[in-house]
């Protein structure tokens, strides 16, 4: 354990050198966010007090606000596309030698550049959740509050998973960072980053109930929201503990039948 | 007569890179069909703006979901443009001017920014937004149900290419800066973030967003006037500034690119 520590310590220090450009980044999601806030002014234009895909005017504020921010703290932040700079290059080499784990490197590398990136969105869903209170009178118990940093950070862990499941793929793609993108944008969707999933309509959201990806932005969101029961959450915490088990196992099956076919070429 | 010379060269040349990029996506095909499924995925996110726009029946200061569509498909129309054209050789900039690459297209008979401008032509990222983007106007002029008049069809063409010449100002001014800046990526996230924003008709932002937009920095202007111009509801001052606008972008970037060369101290031994 001590040894990931250090791992852990080393990618925090590496994204500490890079602050500013990380600061400038997070800028990005400012503009896609306004652009529907600015959407839902005018489809609530009418009536404020009106109910838009079962969601109140303060509750899809807050859904847009926190789905953004949500979606930063829990990104892999390119550490697929890492690896599979590592793998085409024949850079697996250097590990095998090595008395760790791969896979435990990475995560604890990316765990450990995660650091300033969660403390600054924590602190921005802390602003969002003020403002919330304030502005918009929706009334967040500390109870939730408690339950959505939970599953915030389970979210982190599954979104990693996912990620790992998908990184296998470099072994046998030749352009596997196009496969990460397009599956990033696509799972980002399907979390409910970019629209909350209502917009897929009952049959749709029936079908998102059986994937993964639900419980990575969609749900940790609506335990802040108020939008399912008190009662509901112990169980959303828990399937989001089954997907995490599900996601590793498949992450780390797919990994042993990936190596297999790995040559070390380059290098 | 020279000016004639001139531009027939500069068009051969063009030729001769067009061809080229082909050749050279027809023997990468596998990054070709990525680079389609790419910008598919961020086509369904575009097109999800559009979905919510028809199911929650948004209507900004007249303009209905269909009318909507038709703002959407431009934009589409013209980010596949602009992937195309733009795009490929505008991100290669910085890195030119950094590693001194920049050297070997000086050396060159003809004009160093026509070299970095139009060098590559991409096939891929432009293939699924140029049709998805043709399809979408069809439909909402089918859906509007207006039959444009001879005028209003020019009028429309006319304001897509003066958008596209527009386009080629406000992405590569900034790109200039490298001669002076080292890091320009996240100057570059942001730059495509503010164009995401003619997502959306340029009426649904408040006065200050739209007055931003159309004149200081003006990315409204390139997708926001044909449609604008197809339903008569282009003002006579926006008409008029749709066509300077471009005109003077283009004297602006030209300026810029010769104080930059000027700058331009090569690199490495």
């Amino acid at each position: 354990m001590k040894k990931y520590y250090q791992i852990f310590l080393m990618g925090l220090n590496e994204a500490m050198q890079y602050r500013l450009n990380f600061v400038l980044r997070l800028i990005s999601i400012v503009f896609p966010v306004t652009i529907q806030i600015f959407i839902w002014n005018s489809v609530y234009s009418a009536d404020k007090g009106s109910v838009v895909y079962g969601f109140t005017y303060g509750q899809m504020i807050i859904y847009t606000l926190l789905s953004a921010v949500v979606s930063k703290f829990i990104s892999s932040q390119g550490i697929e596309q890492i690896i599979n700079y590592e793998i085409k290059n024949g850079q697996l080499n250097k590990y095998t030698v090595k008395p760790i784990s791969f896979l435990r490197y990475m995560f604890s590398v990316g765990l450990g550049k995660k650091i300033p990136l969660m403390i600054i969105t924590s602190l921005i869903m802390s602003i969002i959740l003020i403002f919330a209170q304030i502005k918009l009178g929706v009334s967040i118990s500390i109870l939730r509050i408690l339950f959505f940093v939970i599953s915030c950070n389970l979210a982190l862990l599954l979104n990693y998973f996912i990620m790992f499941c998908l990184v296998p793929f470099a072994f046998w793609i030749n352009d596997a960072n196009s496969l990460f993108i397009i599956m990033t944008l696509i799972i980002n969707v399907f979390s409910g980053g970019v629209f909350p999933l209502d917009i897929f309509g009952d049959v749709g959201n029936r079908v998102f109930d059986f994937l993964p990806f639900k419980y990575c932005i969609y749900y940790p969101v609506s335990i802040i929201n108020n939008r399912i029961e008190l009662s509901y959450i112990p169980q959303i915490l828990l399937l989001q503990i089954v997907w995490i088990m599900i996601s590793y196992f498949v992450a780390k099956g797919m990994w042993k039948a990936g190596i297999k076919t790995y040559s070390a070429f380059g290098g | 007569m020279k000016i004639l010379y001139d531009i027939k060269k500069y068009l051969r040349l063009y030729k001769a890179f067009v061809a080229n990029s082909l050749a050279a996506s027809l023997e990468y095909r596998a990054n070709f069909f990525m680079a389609v499924l790419t910008e598919c995925a961020y086509l369904f996110i575009k097109i999800l703006y559009v979905i919510v726009s028809y199911q929650t029946n948004l209507n900004i200061n007249g303009l209905t979901p269909d009318s909507i569509l038709l703002f959407v498909g431009t934009f589409v129309f013209i980010t596949g443009i602009m992937s195309m054209v733009y795009f490929p050789n505008f991100l290669r900039i910085p890195e030119y001017i950094h590693d001194g690459s920049l050297d070997l297209f000086m050396t060159k008979p003809v004009s160093s920014q026509f070299m970095v401008s139009f060098r590559y032509v991409d096939f891929g990222w432009a293939l699924p937004n140029i049709l998805g983007g043709i399809i979408m106007i069809v439909i909402a002029l089918f859906r509007l149900d207006i039959t444009p008049t001879w005028w209003q069809i020019a009028g429309f063409v006319f304001y897509n290419f003066t958008g596209i010449v527009l386009t080629y100002s406000l992405l590569l001014l900034p790109e200039i800066l490298a001669f002076w800046l080292v890091k320009l990526d996240w100057l570059q996230e942001v730059l495509y973030a503010i164009w995401d924003f003619n997502n959306m008709p340029m009426n649904i932002y408040g006065r200050t967003i739209r007055g931003i937009g159309t004149f200081a920095i003006p990315f409204f202007v390139i997708t926001n006037y044909p449609p604008l111009f197809l339903l008569n509801k282009l003002e006579v001052y926006e008409i008029i500034w749709g066509i300077i606008l471009p005109i003077l972008g283009l004297i602006i970037v030209r300026y810029a690119w010769k104080i930059g060369i000027a700058k331009y101290e090569s690199a490495s031994s």
